[in-house]
């Protein structure tokens, strides 16, 4: 089985030097850093290195070519592969399943799973030209404005009509994130925040208010993977993953024959993928990170993969379920709400999350005794999604 | 046949026209709704498809649309591409005709807005330089 040897990510901010700027640190030297870090904990060296597989950087970065830049900069000669992944939201998640699979294929003995995001300098408007773009048919839905956050209002206003759930309770989506993403080192926000203060943010897209949609940030995240076996040798404990699971349901955003848009399949079959492929049932997972860039998002997604009955995801929210010390953890980190959204990045961040967890590094939000983690990504309206189980060996 | 709505001011974002789809565009102008139905299949498809998805079939008709339906979600869009701010809010959803198809538009909200699950009928945008397709408020 594959496991992590070493992990590295810096806090979830604001990096992107803007237009003019002099004396910034670029993409490459935020990467190279990071990846360092993560290989000096290990001694692991450039010519130890088979495999290396990054998100690949938006259209604004600089440098093209980047894999090749950036493996020539740590000394890496790769016998695997060299490469950059790009779906989407999902990409970071790709990018850490084919370092797996390069392991398992026996092309790799230790991949270089990571990626660099910058785009918080790029103006909110500006960057929605290109969101029109990724998440729409340029010719028969872009035309009209439907950006990024619009398809998940368009969740949100559906549920409200077919279930009891009102902005007020959203809210206490934020407020839950904020909570966690206090004593969490990687967080974008970490500053207390009130559920009046929620309340009184302003409308981004209906019914989604500042606070339930997440704030442009940069990041940069590195994982060294191995077999198992080889980590055995470095590091106690052994957190490997253990399963994993995608599905699509065919359609882009959203199908042109009428379904139900207050449920995510996609999410529903790659959880029970991951779980067959584990052997085990959703009862055994200690903690969840779920991809979810909106408040809306979050609750969805807990009732497409079994975690709460159909309607019933507010409840254990309000309930203090999804909290510190309630009995199903959701998105330690904070999540993308306060731990932060660097699109392609955050399944790497929420991997991120599972491994500081399971290896007892998660501090003041430390889920007691968890010994398994579930994570899950996704791309468009969770139109695809990608889980991983994650345990100690 | 749609109503046609004169917006007197220039389209936002000219929506690209390709071989294929000009047919769909020159007849929404007129008042058209169109899309493809499969001559193999009878799926029919929106936005108008070339190759059917379901059974692959390269052979499709152009059929007209009743433009009647109802308003599955809606939301309002603040925040927008720098091309929309002078029109923001967007106000948006997506609609269910009764052919069985779901389409994402621009809403006419005239008056009253346009709530979940009311009566719609599709229009076409006439802008001073271009067409959209919009949605307003029909009879049940």
């Amino acid at each position: 089985m594959v496991a992590i040897l070493s992990a590295v990510a810096i806090p979830v901010g604001r990096y992107m030097p803007g237009d003019g700027a002099r004396g910034g640190t670029y993409e490459t030297d935020c990467l190279v850093r990071v990846a360092a870090q993560a290989m000096r904990e290990v001694g692991v060296s450039g010519k130890d290195i088979d495999s290396v597989i990054l998100t690949m950087n938006p259209p604004n970065t600089q440098q093209v070519g980047f894999s090749a830049h950036f493996a020539s900069r740590l000394g890496l000669q790769c016998r695997g592969q060299m490469s950059e992944v790009m779906n989407l939201g999902i990409s970071g998640g790709l990018a850490f399943d084919q370092g797996v699979n390069d392991i398992l294929l026996g092309r790799a003995d230790i991949v270089l799973v990571g990626g660099v995001l910058y785009q918080s300098a790029i103006k909110g408007h500006v960057g929605m030209e290109q969101g029109i773009r990724s998440v729409g048919d340029v010719e028969f839905q872009s035309p009209f404005g439907f950006t990024p956050i619009s398809w998940y209002a368009l969740d949100a206003a559906r549920y409200m009509h077919d279930f009891d759930l009102t902005p007020d309770d959203l809210a206490h989506v934020a407020v839950k994130s904020r909570r966690w993403a206090r004593d969490n080192d990687v967080a974008q926000f970490r500053e207390d925040l009130t559920f009046d203060e929620v309340m009184a943010s302003d409308m981004i897209v209906d019914p989604l208010r500042l606070h339930d949609i997440p704030q442009r940030a940069d990041g940069a995240v590195c994982f060294l993977l191995a077999r198992d076996e080889i980590v055995a040798d470095s590091r106690k404990p052994v957190v490997r993953v253990a399963a994993r699971g995608f599905a699509h349901d065919g359609h882009h955003q959203v199908g042109d024959h009428p379904h139900d848009m207050t449920s995510f399949p996609a999410a529903q079959q790659a959880c029970t993928r991951s779980l067959a492929d584990w052997g085990r049932s959703l009862q055994d997972i200690d903690l969840f990170e779920l991809y979810a860039p909106c408040s809306i998002t979050e609750l969805i997604v807990m009732e497409s993969i079994g975690l709460s009955a159909r309607g019933q995801a507010k409840h254990d929210l309000l309930q203090g379920r999804t909290s510190l010390g309630g009995d199903l953890p959701v998105n330690s980190s904070g999540g993308c709400l306060s731990r932060g959204h660097p699109p392609a990045l955050t399944p790497l961040y929420g991997l991120y999350e599972i491994w500081q967890q399971l290896s007892q590094q998660a501090g003041k939000r430390q889920i007691q005794n968890a010994q398994s983690g579930f994570h899950i990504c996704e791309l468009g309206n969770y139109n695809a999604a990608l889980a991983h189980i994650m345990e100690v060996a | 046949m749609i109503p046609i709505i004169k917006i007197p001011r220039p389209i936002p974002i000219q929506p690209r026209q390709s071989a294929f789809t000009r047919w769909f565009w020159d007849n929404l102008s007129m008042g058209h709704f169109e899309t493809t139905q499969c001559a193999s299949c009878e799926r029919l498809s929106f936005p108008p498809r070339e190759i059917c998805p379901t059974c692959l079939s390269p052979d499709y008709r152009f059929v007209e649309l009743s433009g009647r339906g109802h308003l599955y979600t809606r939301t309002y869009v603040h925040m927008v591409p720098t091309r929309l701010i002078p029109i923001a809010p967007l106000s948006l959803g997506l609609v269910d005709l009764e052919e069985g198809l779901r389409i994402a538009c621009t809403l006419l909200d005239r008056g009253e807005p346009l709530k979940i699950d009311d009566a719609i009928q599709m229009c076409c945008m006439k802008f001073n330089d271009g067409v959209l397709f919009g949605a307003a408020k029909g009879e049940r």
